[in-house]
């Protein structure tokens, strides 16, 4: 219960996220321009999570989606992580308890 | 029902997991929200502060393993002792005078949403 449990909140968590990054609020702008990313680079964050997602949602890729997902979130731990923006790793630690939860129990 | 008590469950201990990172990577900050007064400056303060965000995690990973490994009726007992964690906060809150809003809208509210999810995983246990 707990795999399909973590599969789907993965879905539901870079679905959201994936939306937040797309639309580019301006606290998610000014985020992205302090790390050192082009204006468009959140389309290109939203679009990965929300392909994540559809593709953690179907049976036949959910591998592929929760490696692309895992790398995601690699890369946004090291991006936060290299700039020092410490607050940004509560919500990742959601994302790789998932991950990792979403892993271990298949 | 054991569906929506594991779905709470699981949101549960990737909220404490969560809030203890927070804790660790900005413990002043998660501090300000916690309904006691912040303690005294001083340059250990933060590292205090660290300590409570390792235990909330490791708290968070023990219903993970149980929720992995374990019957539903041992996820239920765990989350009903560590439904005592936001009950004792509260109460510690309440003595020092501390934020009412907070120790009942916060630490109140979390200590009855755990048992909440415990006793029906207990009764319906597999």
């Amino acid at each position: 219960m707990v795999h399909v449990l973590s599969i789907w909140f993965l879905v539901a968590a870079f679905s959201g996220a994936g939306l937040v990054n797309a639309i580019g609020t301006s606290g998610t702008r000014s985020d992205f321009a302090r790390w050192g990313y082009p204006r468009w680079w959140g389309i290109v964050t939203g679009g990965l999570e929300i392909s994540s997602a559809v593709l953690i949602a179907l049976p036949v890729s959910r591998i592929v989606g929760v490696a692309l997902g895992a790398v995601i979130i690699a890369a946004a731990v090291f991006t936060v992580l290299r700039h020092r923006d410490h607050a940004h790793l509560a919500p990742l630690s959601v994302f790789v308890t998932l991950i990792a939860v979403a892993a271990i129990s298949s | 029902m054991l569906w929506f008590a594991n779905g709470a469950g699981l949101l549960l201990a990737l909220a404490i997991i969560a809030i203890g990172t927070g804790y660790i990577a900005s413990p002043t900050t998660m501090m300000r929200s916690f309904g006691l007064p912040l303690p005294e400056d001083g340059p250990n303060v933060a590292w205090w502060l660290r300590l409570k965000g390792v235990r909330d995690i490791v708290a968070g990973l023990l219903v993970l393993a149980f929720m992995m490994w374990g019957s539903q009726r041992e996820v239920g007992i765990v989350l009903l002792i560590e439904a005592m964690i936001p009950a004792g906060d509260m109460l510690l809150i309440l003595a020092a005078k501390g934020s009412t809003k907070s120790a009942f809208g916060i630490h109140g509210l979390t200590a009855m949403i755990m048992v909440l999810v415990a006793v029906p995983m207990m009764i319906g246990a597999d």
